[in-house]
Formats: structure tokens, sequence, C-alpha cells
């Protein structure tokens, strides 16, 4: 079966009343749910899961579709108007989306922030589409000393965009690379600064320390501010779409960052975060207005947002070409498809044809039908913006708290929420940037391992390690991305020395 | 004394107090570090070994830090880094509250604590008055009940209430 055949057949099944209703109510359902701190796509469908039980697998897999592209977008809502990233792939928008809305521009950071997501959701799913068997198999030469190549030059790039701000963000990157090591070590079974507490035995919820960087201190400042009184009420200035000026900073961003997220995507285990750092560090290096970032660019917002979609289709690739899982959501869909009785991998394309091309077509429903649904509500999510100050702020606490409990109903992860809420607003309070304390967490598992397995691979030789092709290539491009800044002074003294000379 | 303090600080200054965080990320790295000997360095042929990545990020965090902490001193003095303390100790009292609210929620279940806290948060911060407090503490408490427990199904802490929830 050729590609147009299968999108024929999966387009045939996405189109049925029933599976199109389910796209609907995935979608707005996943909107809801990506709004509430901690509750992410993953959680999103791991809660639906009891409820399709008897469902068809393809409709349910749709549901889940809807879900997994709607909670996608549904983060960047809070991100924008609350600053409460959902999870670890809204971190970014939240660092120029909050502060459009601060400006009055709530309305056109979520109208690029859905046009964005659209862009990049598009993107993604024309690429698995097209080159899903391809990129599967780059994906699989893509070896742990790759992998280790790629964590290091995430690092390197975030620290990068830490303009004025390098050694807080040093501090905070080595303290997030630091928490990641808590936890039962992966390759020998050592027990790692646990403290005998069995919710530190995985690990530091990354859940718990994000929202408590971000929600728990953002409703205590704001609680702070309604006690001193000099809460200002966000309000929405002109047109509630964005500027001509604003769509046109954007338009690239969002083309950019959809090519980065389905390309991180693809790899297994990197996902939404770090194709939303690279595409951020990345519309930073290219922006015309550097100097905006972090204070409500609109690029901030829309290359993010695209990598961030672009990164659910582009991790479907593995899930569904290999059988492995690319995203935390994607395993909780290996999960069901598992369930359900499917083995996904490179035969699900032959025996179960209706079930894959259903997938992929239902995703460019669930982008068409999730652009059309948001459009129409970014007035209705303004209105939050009008809810008493005192109110918000107590409920985003209360929200954050019980969300954080939720995921694994635990209070301790509720206790490590408010103890990152306590860290978060010294942070902001000292001016220490808190992304890079995400993505040291987030990477730091992965990096060590890949480091470890690839040694071992290589027989403890580091040469032959950084010999590999693409090794040398991302580490060269590391060693680039932090000597370019130190040499562009000089490549200008130089052409403005030679030319004063002729 | 470097010769150079012209200007007076403002106010609320008191730049003393940037020294907490370098001075605290620098006593969780040696924290973590006192740990490091007890890890159970078996290898299984694993050439780095799982000591290896904590002692690099200890080793990353130190030095972040004690370069952190020359960058304090260094703008320690300077009225243009003037650090407003206005409102801190406001904040601390906020910051205990909310981990009280949690702990309290281990003994006296969602509800009760949340319906405590919430109340207590409107009456003394936003100053509302005690009736329109507990209207609205009562209020918030039953929309997250409803979200959480009866819409997505999440067993909250019951406490005292027991079976009522």
């Amino acid at each position: 079966m050729d590609t147009l055949q299968g999108l024929a057949l999966g387009f045939s099944t996405s189109f049925a009343p029933v599976n199109l209703a389910l796209t609907v109510l995935g979608c707005f359902l996943g909107i809801w749910i990506g709004m509430m701190p901690g509750l992410g796509p993953a959680a999103g469908i791991a809660l639906l899961l009891p409820f399709t039980y008897g469902m068809d697998p393809t409709s349910a897999l749709i549901l889940f579709c809807g879900v997994y592209f709607g909670a996608m977008y549904g983060g960047s809502i809070s991100s924008i108007l609350l600053a409460i990233p959902g999870d670890a792939g809204s971190v970014m928008t939240t660092l120029d989306g909050n502060p459009m809305a601060r400006k009055g521009r709530a309305g056109a950071a979520l109208f690029l922030s859905a046009a964005s997501s659209f862009t990049g959701g598009t993107i993604g799913i024309v690429g698995l589409t097209l080159l899903a068997p391809t990129i599967s198999k780059l994906a699989i030469s893509f070896g742990p000393a790759e992998y280790f190549a790629l964590m290091v030059f995430a690092l390197v790039g975030v620290v990068s965009f830490l303009q004025g701000a390098m050694v807080q963000g040093l501090v905070a990157v080595s303290f997030g690379l630091l928490l990641g090591t808590v936890g039962i070590d992966m390759q020998s079974g050592a027990m790692r600064f646990t403290l005998d507490q069995p919710e530190l035995y995985d690990g530091v919820s990354l859940i718990a320390v994000i929202v408590g960087l971000y929600s728990v201190s953002e409703a205590l400042e704001g609680m702070l501010h309604v006690k001193h009184g000099t809460a200002t009420p966000m309000a929405q200035h002109g047109k509630i779409r964005a500027s001509r000026a604003e769509w046109l900073r954007a338009r690239w961003a969002m083309v950019r960052g959809g090519l980065i997220g389905f390309i991180v995507g693809v790899l297994p285990g990197a996902g939404a975060t770090i194709a939303t750092f690279f595409s951020y560090a990345t519309e930073m290096k290219l922006s015309k207005h550097p100097e905006e970032f972090g204070k409500g660019a609109p690029e901030g917002v829309a290359g993010p947002e695209a990598a961030n979609n672009a990164s659910a289709s582009g991790a479907m690739v593995p899930l569904l070409t290999l059988g492995i899982p690319g995203s935390g959501t994607t395993a909780v869909m290996l999960g069901a498809l598992m369930i359900y009785g499917i083995q996904p991998g490179p035969q699900l394309f032959t025996e179960h044809a209706a079930i894959a091309w259903g997938v992929i077509s239902d995703l460019y429903v669930s982008n068409i039908v999730l652009v059309l649904m948001a459009i129409p509500l970014v007035g209705i999510f303004i209105k939050m913006l009008k809810i008493e100050q005192m109110l918000l702020n107590v409920g985003i606490l209360g929200i954050s708290i019980t969300g954080v409990y939720a995921v694994n109903l635990s209070l301790v992860e509720a206790a490590i929420a408010v103890a990152f809420g306590v860290l978060g607003f010294f942070m902001r309070r000292f001016g220490y940037p808190t992304a890079p304390l995400v993505l040291g967490l987030t990477l730091s598992r992965l990096l060590e391992q890949s480091l470890r397995q690839a040694l071992i691979l290589e027989g403890g030789s580091w040469l032959s390690l950084i010999q590999r092709p693409i090794v040398s290539m991302l580490l060269a491009a590391c060693v680039l991305v932090v000597l370019l800044p130190r040499l562009r002074p000089l490549l200008t003294r130089f052409k403005s020395g030679s030319a004063t000379s002729q | 004394m470097n010769g150079t303090k012209t200007q007076p600080h403002a106010p609320h200054s008191a730049n003393w107090l940037r020294l907490i965080m370098p001075l605290s990320f620098i006593s969780l790295a040696i924290g973590f570090a006192v740990q490091l000997p007890g890890i159970d360095a078996t290898s299984n042929g694993d050439i780095l070994g799982p000591r290896w990545m904590p002692t690099v990020a200890v080793g990353a965090l130190l030095l972040s830090g004690g370069a952190d902490l020359v960058r304090t001193f260094r703008i320690n003095n300077d009225p243009a880094h003037a650090f407003d303390r206005s409102g801190l100790l406001l904040a601390v009292i906020l910051l205990i509250a909310t981990a009280a609210y949690v702990t309290a929620m281990a003994f006296l279940g969602y509800a009760l604590a949340s319906g405590i806290f919430f109340i207590a948060l409107f009456y003394w911060i936003s100053s509302q008055g005690l009736v329109r407090s507990i209207w609205k503490g009562i209020g918030l408490t039953a929309v997250l009940v409803a979200v959480f427990h009866f819409v997505l199904g999440i067993s909250l802490p019951t406490g005292p209430l027991g079976g009522f929830l």
C-alpha cells in the first residue's frame, strides 16, 4: 500500500462521524487538561484510558491523538496568561508569552500560539507521512554517543542565550544536572541521594519541579502584590488578533520551530523540551531584536510553540515505525496499543494498516480541529485575566499543588513542588533564570546514561567516541556556539580596520 | 573597603541578602558531596560508574556557585544593584504557611486543609472580611474537589471526613 492509498484509507476512518466527534472531544478535553499544571498529555491520556476499554482501538487512538494535540496547545494557554507551564515543553513559551500578556498583547500571543501550533503540527505530520521510514532508519543510527553529543549541544545552547546572567544560569543548570542524579542509577542499580524516600527512587519529579518553580512561586509573588496593593490586573490592549508586525516577525520562526521540533521529536527520549529550547535559542540568535527576548518577543512564542507541536508528530515516527516511544505521551499510547493487542513496529503498516493510517490521518484532522477550536476560544481565555487577582492567585496555588499530588497521589511530591516554589520565588527575586534548571534536570539522566553506554560500546575509548561523524559534528557545533559570540567583535574590528586602511 | 561607596543605598536595600543564593547553592553542593561516598560504586564493567555524574555535577555546582559568590561580592556595594527586601518577611511567612498546608493535608484531609488555608489567605492577604473570605474559601475548595475528585476521579486525602468525600 503506497502513501496515497494509505492516507485515503486513513481519512475514510477519521471522517466517520463517531471518530470525528471523538477528535473534537479529544481536542476539547486536551486543551483543558493541558491548562492544568502537572496534567500534561501523558497524564490526560492515562486518565482517559480506562474509559476506552470497550471502544474500537482506532477510535480510542483517535481520541488520544486529539487529547495529545489539544494538551500541547492547552499548556501554552496557561503559560501565556498565567505564567504556568503545564509541562516541560511549555516552559519556553512562558518566557515571552507571559511578558506579551503583561504588555496587553495576550490575545496576540494566544493567536500566534494557535497559528504556530498549527504550522508546527502540519510540518510534523507531513514529515511523519512522507519521511517516516527514512527518518526512523536515521533515528536508529543515533546511538548513545550521538545522544550524549546532542545533550551536550543542548546544554551549551541554553548557556548561549543567558545574556547578562551567565554565572547564575550555570549555577541553575549545574543544580539541575545534580538533581537529575537523584534516584536509582539505571545502569548499576545503586541508590543515589534518595534519603530512603520511595518517592525519590525514580528521581525528583520533573512535574513537581516545574509546577513549583513557575506556578507556586508565581502565585506567591502575585499574593504579595495583592497584599502590598501593587497588583496590576493584566488587560488586553488593542485588537485581540496579532498585528501585522507581529505576524511578520513570527512567520519564519513558526516554520523553523516546526522543522526543529520534528527532527528532535523523532529522536526517542529527546522530546519537546529539547526541541523548544533549541528553537528558542535559534530564534534568539537569528532575531534582529535579541534584546526583546524574555520581554515579549513574538518569535519567542512562535518558535517554541511550533517546535512543541511538531515534536508531538515527530515522536509518533519511532512509535509507529519501530514500536519505540519517543516521548512520555507516546509511551502511554504504546501501552494503550498493547492493551488492545496491537504491537506497533515495522509490521503495523501491513498487519493493521487501518489503525496506522487512521492515526496519521487523524493527526491532520486533529490539527485542523484544534486551530478551528482554539481561535474562537481566545476571547474566552482572555476573560481569565479579568478574574479578581487574589482569587486567581489562590486558585493557581490550589490547582498547582493538587495537580502535582494527582500525578502519583503523593503528598511528598506536592511538598517538593512547594519547596521548589520557595526556590523559584527566591531565584526570581535574585535574578536567577529558572529554565536552565529545568533543562539540566530533564537532560541529566539521558546525558549520563548515554555517555556511560557509549563508553562501554567503545571499549572505554574517549577518542573513538568523539571520532564518530555525528558526534564530531555536534561537538564542533558546540565549540562554534561558544566561540562565535566572542569572535564576532574581533571579526567586526578586523573588517573595520581593513576598511580604514583601504 | 574600595573607597567607591559614595551614594547611600535605597531605603529598603539589604545587599547582603544576595549572598543567600550562592551560599545556599554551595551548601546544597556540599550536602550532596557529603553523601557521595555512600553511593555503591560497584560498576559491573561500566567504565565511569554511578558516582561519576554526581561528582561532575557537584563540582560544576561548587565552581559556578563560587563564581557566583565572587560576582555577588563585587556587586554588593553597587547602589545600582540595590536589593529590595520589602515584603520578604511576608513572603517567608506565606511560604511557611503553604508548606504547613501540604503537611496538614495528611492529617486533616484535602477538603478541610484546603478550606482553612484558602479562607486564611483571603482573610489575611486581601483583607476582604471574614464572611466573604469564608464564602470564597469554601467555594474554591468545592470547585477543586469537584474537578479533581468527581470529574477526574482522583482520590484526594480524606482525613477526618472519611467516606464523605
